[in-house]
């Protein structure tokens, strides 16, 4: 396949943010996260010539990240199981809370909420997919990263106008995707 | 003049408007003239209502994202392991 020759720094661009908020949904720490990010592409870039095409990018990366979910959760099993006897239910500094209730999300989001916005997250990236690369990329710099026109506009080299174009065809088919996947 | 009023051009315009607005950027005067285009125009109506939905969709999706120093580091930590 001509996929092997693949610039690492693009793939990168294109898929960093769907794998963060994928594994954020399962670690919960942004710190963690990166990492596990990072250790997921290494491990790809050096699988690159077992990527068969027959999966997407997309699905093959995912599958790489969730061994090292699962490998990230059993080291820090093996660790807790140590720091629970060495924790005191006296020291009122930490309320005597256990890792887990540390752990747990304290926002009052009851569990399936959370689970449809995950959902739904991974429903926006696979949207912005079908956009072009530069039609996504200055989608998501001003919906999501609230970036103001004016940068957008000095980065990409564009007129205002030019950018509220681009912005109306990406509202279109965003709207359009999501609402066959989603609404 | 009679271009002017094209109904076409009028909703393009509009649906720039109607964008504007779901990122704050909207003008009082454009305001203006979206409102008075939305009380005659029912696909602009439509228009608007999916739009105000999207916005809401991705608010409510509270993505997170990294930023781009994070990622030129993921970039340069794959750099540091050059494979081949």
């Amino acid at each position: 396949m001509s996929r092997t020759t693949i610039n690492p720094d693009k793939w990168i661009d294109k898929y960093s943010d769907y794998l963060f908020n994928f594994t954020l949904a399962r670690v919960n720490d942004r710190e963690v996260a990166k990492d596990l990010i990072s250790e997921t592409f290494l491990s790809a870039l050096k699988a690159m010539k077992d990527f068969k095409g027959g999966a997407t990018e997309r699905t093959w990366l995912v599958s790489i990240l969730k061994r090292k979910i699962i490998d990230y959760y059993r080291k820090v099993n093996s660790q807790k199981a140590k720091s629970e006897v060495k924790i005191n239910y006296r020291d009122d500094d930490e309320g005597g809370k256990w890792l887990e209730e540390k752990v747990a999300d304290s926002r009052d989001k009851n569990a399936e909420d959370k689970i449809e916005n995950n959902e739904l997250r991974l429903a926006i990236f696979e949207c912005l997919d079908q956009l072009n690369e530069r039609q996504a990329k200055i989608f998501k710099m001003k919906t999501i990263d609230g970036v103001d026109t004016e940068t957008i506009c000095n980065e990409f080299n564009i007129t205002p106008s030019n950018l509220w174009v681009i912005i109306h065809r990406a509202r279109a088919l965003m709207a359009a995707c999501l609402e066959k996947k989603w609404l | 003049m009679g271009d002017d009023y094209d109904s076409r051009n009028h909703c393009q315009n509009n649906g720039h408007y109607c964008d504007k607005s779901q990122y704050g950027e909207l003008g009082f005067w454009e305001y203006l003239k979206m409102q008075i285009h939305l009380i005659f125009c029912k696909s602009c109506r439509q228009y608007r209502k999916k739009n105000k939905k999207l916005t809401q969709v991705i608010e409510k999706a509270g993505i997170s994202t990294l930023s781009r120093e994070e990622v030129e580091k993921i970039k340069s930590r794959l750099r540091q392991h050059p494979e081949e």
